[in-house]
């Protein structure tokens, strides 16, 4: 008999049993599998009959029908008052130590220290000393106050929060309080047709925008896994905090509050925008599934994990390396070629202005509409590759006279006051377009990746900055409305 | 000069242009009479298999087209010899029922992944699957067989053709010549038209279910199913078969689901439901959801959308309607 009869024989015997053996088949094999499994475990391992143990109360609490939610939303606080309250002093010590004129003296000022005058360098100024000897004067500017300015203020604004944020938000990912989330959220998710997973991709899209499409991989359905890669966007980055805390910072400073209020205010108000992100992700999630993605949520497990004693030398190695160091890496590799192209754009002239002052007079009038001005929207088309470098960006567009401004302690403030004219209106309409903006390069390229459809890439990218303007528009003629009634 | 030069390019992109649209339109027209030819082949394999005859007129109504379309697609089939006629019906040729039965096979088994590994809601697959059965290999086909478990049937019950071309024939009855009092097990619900499938589904009636006949009128046909009566129009009753339910249906039907186990409740498992298939049915066994297993009910999410569930030591948050696809046996506390 030859092979060929042979494996034939066997290919028909097998479907014979496989009509047989019906649809059972599987379930038996995992059943029997699980009964070995259990009495194995049963003779090895003794558990203890405990009804109350730490899990279990703290589950009672964390996911607790009316407690749960509050519970979340404290830790939220929480997190957020920590990383705004610890971030500001670090940051003046950056600033003071890269970039203001007279170095860190006017950072001790405010501790009514003073240092030895000799020690009145900043890094900037010590850039400008060693060069102007031999150095082009126009090579040496565009080096330090383009590229090296702008690569300043990216370390200064980002680095403090985020080396404070991510350990935070590691530690809470390690003890296995993510799934709670989306388990207390979970009727959220179903009444807006989403995958209830949608939640773990969104604590993702917290940290990065691009890791948390790629997160979308856990969910099954292709239906909801779009839905969550569409709107991950909505979800504040890591990239996009820095700005948020900053004009936050800037928010209470206006309203003239007492040092005390500052970081509490700037926390509830990084609170709401966030809690803003979310509404519009559940809205638009509602939205995508009556129309484009018609269709029910599907069904889904999610495992609840038990807690666990966090690893603190791992949770400081993955969130100060993996993540504070990657995203600022990347943030600096966008600001060397931006800073350089601000400097150009700022000292190239064309006519009697410079390119700069020509884009932002063309950008102006739809700035205006929207209560922001030209040098924001400028500053937010050259930060598309990365999102990280807004505030930066604007810094440096308002400064661009090259008539450097002495930094003092508020140094941010000043500049978005003197320079950039803001109002509270520049303030909220800059939230508000930092919430509801197009995704950042990377977060475009993975959208593509992880639909591999050109079409929704292109949808993904333009319906948040569509939605964006709009909602500035409204608001910035609503406020415009009501502030010329008084 | 310039002017002309400028001209002339003007010109020749507007006629690439023109060229382009045009083999565009013509690709997609290739593309559409194909696909009609193909469900013409489907078709008349259903109808072949439901035995009833066909006549270029009920061709006409099935795919929707003007008489004199229908009569040229007719010419078509008859010239690759794919049917043939007997008086005025439509007869299939060997190569014709082939084809059909590889459509067919390929549609419900692209109807069985949407729902099973998709996701897809029941009301929703016909439609995907009608665009999609039209461009798979032969290869494909099998393969996507294989990574379904090699299923039986499709998930409104109709049977899948084997790579042989034989459908699985199981004695069917429709529902409206059902007797009264006599417990009946939902086998297939026909998928078209859509409107009328939706309806019965509304209604919680699907393949497996289980019902009884309590009473029929001249129009309407009243039906146990579960806890609820139902009133279903005789028309649509017409869109369902059943065959006898048998007793382990019947068993099955007693069971309290997970769903309607309360709070910080024990029970055993008995089995998940035959209409969870595929990946969630997957999931389940993969986290240890088998016959026998102890479950209990520990966490309500706000809102209760979702409970969470101890299974084997480890806690599992269910939706509702997942929960209530496992049939369970409380135990006493």
């Amino acid at each position: 008999m030859s092979s060929a009869q042979d494996t034939k024989q066997v290919l028909d015997k097998i479907d014979a049993i496989r009509k047989q053996a019906g649809s059972q088949f599987r379930d038996q094999i995992v059943t029997s599998m699980y009964d070995q499994a259990e009495s194995i475990t049963d003779d090895v391992v003794t558990r203890s009959n405990k009804r109350w143990t730490f899990d279990a109360s703290l589950d009672y609490v964390a996911t607790h029908p009316l407690l749960g939610l509050p519970f979340m939303l404290g830790l939220l606080a929480l997190t957020f008052y920590l990383t705004i309250a610890g971030a500001n002093i670090p940051s003046a010590f950056l600033a003071g130590l890269l970039m203001e004129q007279g170095g860190l003296a006017g950072f001790f000022e405010e501790f009514s220290i003073t240092i030895p005058a000799f020690l009145h360098y900043s890094v900037y100024d010590l850039l400008h000393i060693a060069t102007s000897s031999w150095m082009n004067a126009n090579l040496a500017s565009f080096l330090i106050d383009g590229i090296y300015l702008t690569l300043g203020w990216v370390i200064s604004v980002m680095l403090p929060p985020m080396a404070i944020f991510f350990p935070i938000f590691t530690l809470l990912e390690d003890l296995g309080y993510l799934p709670r989330i989306a388990f207390n959220l979970d009727w959220l998710f179903q009444k807006s047709g989403a995958h209830g997973k949608q939640a773990l991709t969104m604590c993702m899209g917290f940290g990065c925008n691009a890791a948390g499409v790629t997160a979308c991989r856990i969910i099954d359905s292709p239906r909801e896994k779009l839905i969550a890669i569409l709107t991950n966007n909505f979800m504040i980055c890591n990239g996009r905090f820095p700005t948020i805390i900053a004009v936050a910072l800037f928010f209470s400073v206006f309203l003239g509050y007492s040092d005390a209020l500052v970081s509490l205010t700037a926390a509830s108000i990084v609170i709401a925008i966030v809690l803003l992100g979310v509404v519009f992700t559940f809205v638009t999630s509602f939205i995508l599934s009556k129309t484009l993605l018609k269709g029910e949520a599907s069904a889904y497990t999610l495992e609840l994990p038990p807690y666990r004693r966090p690893a603190v030398l791992r949770i400081i190695y993955t969130s100060l390396i993996d993540r504070t160091l990657f995203i600022l890496a990347r943030a600096c590799v966008v600001a060397i070629p931006a800073g350089a192209a601000i400097w150009i754009a700022a000292n190239v002239n064309i006519g009697n202005e410079s390119v700069a002052t020509h884009l932002i007079n063309f950008l102006q009038p739809l700035g205006y509409l929207m209560g922001l001005d030209g040098a924001i929207l400028l500053a937010y088309i050259i930060a598309i590759p990365a999102n990280e470098i807004i505030v930066p960006t604007i810094i440096m567009l308002y400064i661009r006279h090259n008539t450097m401004i002495e930094f003092e302690g508020d140094a941010l403030h000043k500049i978005f006051i003197e320079q950039g004219h803001w109002t509270l209106l520049t303030a909220i309409s800059l939230l508000l377009f930092c919430l509801l903006h197009n995704p950042c390069g990377t977060t475009i390229w993975t959208i593509y990746k992880e639909t591999k459809s050109k079409k929704w890439t292109i949808f993904g990218s333009l319906f948040p900055v569509v939605l964006g303007i709009a909602v500035c528009i409204i608001v910035a003629a609503t406020w415009r409305l009501v502030a010329s009634a008084f | 000069m310039s002017n002309t030069i400028q001209t002339m390019i003007l010109v020749a992109i507007a006629l690439l242009l023109c060229i382009a649209i045009y083999l565009l339109i013509r690709r997609e027209k290739a593309r559409k009479s194909y696909a009609q030819l193909e469900d013409a082949l489907k078709y008349l394999v259903t109808a072949a298999f439901d035995q009833q005859l066909v006549t270029p007129d009920t061709l006409a109504g099935a795919l929707h087209l003007s008489r004199t379309a229908a009569l040229q697609l007719i010419d078509r089939l008859q010239s690759q010899s794919l049917v043939t006629f007997e008086q005025n019906n439509l007869i299939l040729t060997t190569l014709g029922r082939q084809r059909g039965l590889k459509l067919l096979r390929a549609h419900r088994l692209i109807e069985r992944y949407l729902h099973d590994e998709a996701n897809m809601p029941l009301d929703r697959i016909h439609a995907v699957a009608e665009r999609r059965e039209h461009n798979l290999t032969d290869q494909q086909i099998s393969d996507l067989d294989a990574h379904l478990g090699y299923p039986q049937s499709d998930p409104h019950g109709d049977p899948i053709p084997t790579p042989q071309g034989q459908i699985p024939n199981t004695p069917r009855f429709l529902l409206k010549d059902w007797p009264l009092n006599w417990p009946a097990s939902i086998i297939h619900i026909e998928d078209e038209p859509a409107d009328s499938f939706q309806r019965i589904t509304k209604q919680g009636l699907l393949p497996s279910s289980l019902i009884t006949i309590l009473h029929a009128s001249e129009s309407t046909l009243t039906i146990q199913h579960q806890d609820q009566t139902i009133e279903l129009p005789k028309t649509l009753a017409s869109s369902i078969h059943v065959h006898a339910a048998d007793n382990q249906a019947i068993q099955q039907e007693s069971y309290m689901t997970l769903a309607e186990l309360p709070d910080n409740h024990q029970a055993r498992v008995i089995n998940i439901h035959e209409q969870c298939q595929g990946l969630s049915r997957r999931r389940l066994l993969d986290l240890g959801v088998t016959p026998g297993a102890t479950i209990v009910t520990e966490l309500a999410s706000p809102g209760r959308s979702a409970r969470a569930y101890r299974i084997r030591g480890t806690l599992i948050a269910l939706r509702k309607d997942q929960a209530s696809q496992i049939a369970i046996q409380p135990i006493p506390a």
